[in-house]
């Protein structure tokens, strides 16, 4: 009797939850169909294009050949595991540089055409033959850049490898969640995403503003790793005769006073201090007064094709510059 | 089952239209520009 009362109440518990559950799995990707959000599309571009990376300390890789239609653009992932063309791993008579970044440089959000590395492979070989190979991969930061270049890049011989450096780079490496099977249900990654957001405004310190400000104090372990990273790729390109720059990427929420000023001044300091060309180019977006005609999508502050060729306009020459030549 | 599921059908009803209403209302309590992190689903 009393066994059963409990199952009972089990059940008036569960049972509405179920249901609800059940149908709003089937309502929300039914507007789905009508309507990209940006967290429900990341999700996807993690079940459908990731992989775990044997190494750990890179985490995830692409799947070398997969494709997928996400945030509204066509992606394809060669058999080298990037969003780029077919690239001959042997010699190359082509000027070759190897671009490392996170989503910004993979180009979310754009068609792969209109990326910033697209648009400077093209203005480069107009001067001279060039090949630029894109190795940015949503949700890295400068640690697993590094660790990618040093075990698929240097193969390819560059002569120049440019690290395209956002705000969040400074994370620690990011791990795989035992939850992970969830983000098979829209309605989870919905309400968990969309509960964030509603913290944000109700907790102190969840602000994009707070988070990303606070991951450059002295002591986080993830701008720790980041200035190891950058020490090895300096020593790693120097051992093998291949020129580094970073460029430095705006974060697209107020452009006219930059939030986040001192962390690109400390970045940049400590890169002059290790002898790494560095250049900033969020003064080449001081005049945009809203930054949201640059966003991808309102829910989705990643640059739009828009703010791609405004990156490779402000960066063309910084990168075109200096480094040996074939 | 069916017997339980006759008994409680109001309650079990209610309970999914709150839960929809709730749901609902975060959708359009959130559905502004970004003002969090970029935040990835790795996995």
């Amino acid at each position: 009797m009393g066994l059963s009362r409990v199952f009972r109440g089990l059940l008036l518990v569960l049972l509405p939850i179920v249901v609800f559950l059940g149908l709003g799995e089937v309502v929300l990707r039914l507007y789905l169909t009508q309507r990209i959000f940006y967290d429900v599309e990341m999700s996807r571009y993690a079940q459908l294009l990731k992989i775990e990376s044997p190494n750990l300390r890179i985490g995830h890789i692409h799947r070398p050949g997969s494709s997928a239609h996400l945030m509204g653009v066509d992606v394809a992932i060669n058999s080298a595991g990037f969003r780029d063309d077919e690239r001959r791993v042997d010699g190359s008579d082509l000027r070759r540089m190897v671009f490392l970044g996170d989503s910004l440089t993979f180009g979310w959000g754009v068609e792969q055409h209109d990326s910033f590395a697209h648009l400077l492979e093209t203005s480069l070989d107009e001067e001279r033959p060039t090949e630029i190979l894109n190795f940015g991969t949503g949700n890295y930061n400068t640690t697993q850049e590094v660790e990618l270049f040093v075990e698929q890049g240097l193969a390819y011989q560059p002569d120049k490898v440019v690290v395209f450096y956002f705000i969040n780079d400074a994370e620690p490496v990011p791990k795989k969640s035992r939850l992970a099977f969830l983000a098979n249900f829209r309605i989870v990654t919905f309400y968990w995403s969309r509960m964030k957001q509603l913290a944000a405004r109700l907790v102190p310190g969840q602000t994009f503003r707070e988070y990303y400000a606070a991951l450059y104090d002295d002591d986080q372990p993830g701008w720790l790793e980041t200035q190891a990273a950058f020490v090895r790729l300096a020593e790693v390109c120097r051992d093998h005769g291949i020129e580094l720059k970073v460029v430095l990427l705006p974060e697209l929420h107020a452009l006219d006073e930059y939030p986040f000023e001192r962390e690109y001044r400390k970045v940049a300091n400590f890169l002059r201090s290790q002898r790494i060309a560095v250049l900033d180019v969020t003064p080449a977006f001081a005049d945009v007064s809203e930054p949201q005609s640059l966003w991808v999508s309102p829910d989705d502050a990643h640059p739009n094709a828009l703010a791609h060729r405004r990156i490779a306009a402000a960066s063309r020459e910084f990168i075109a510059t200096g480094g040996a030549s074939r | 089952m069916i017997a339980f599921l006759k008994k409680y059908r109001w309650y079990l009803i209610v309970s999914v239209l709150v839960y929809a209403a709730v749901s609902v209302w975060l959708f359009v309590a959130t559905d502004a520009p970004q003002t969090t992190p970029f935040e990835y689903q790795v996995f």
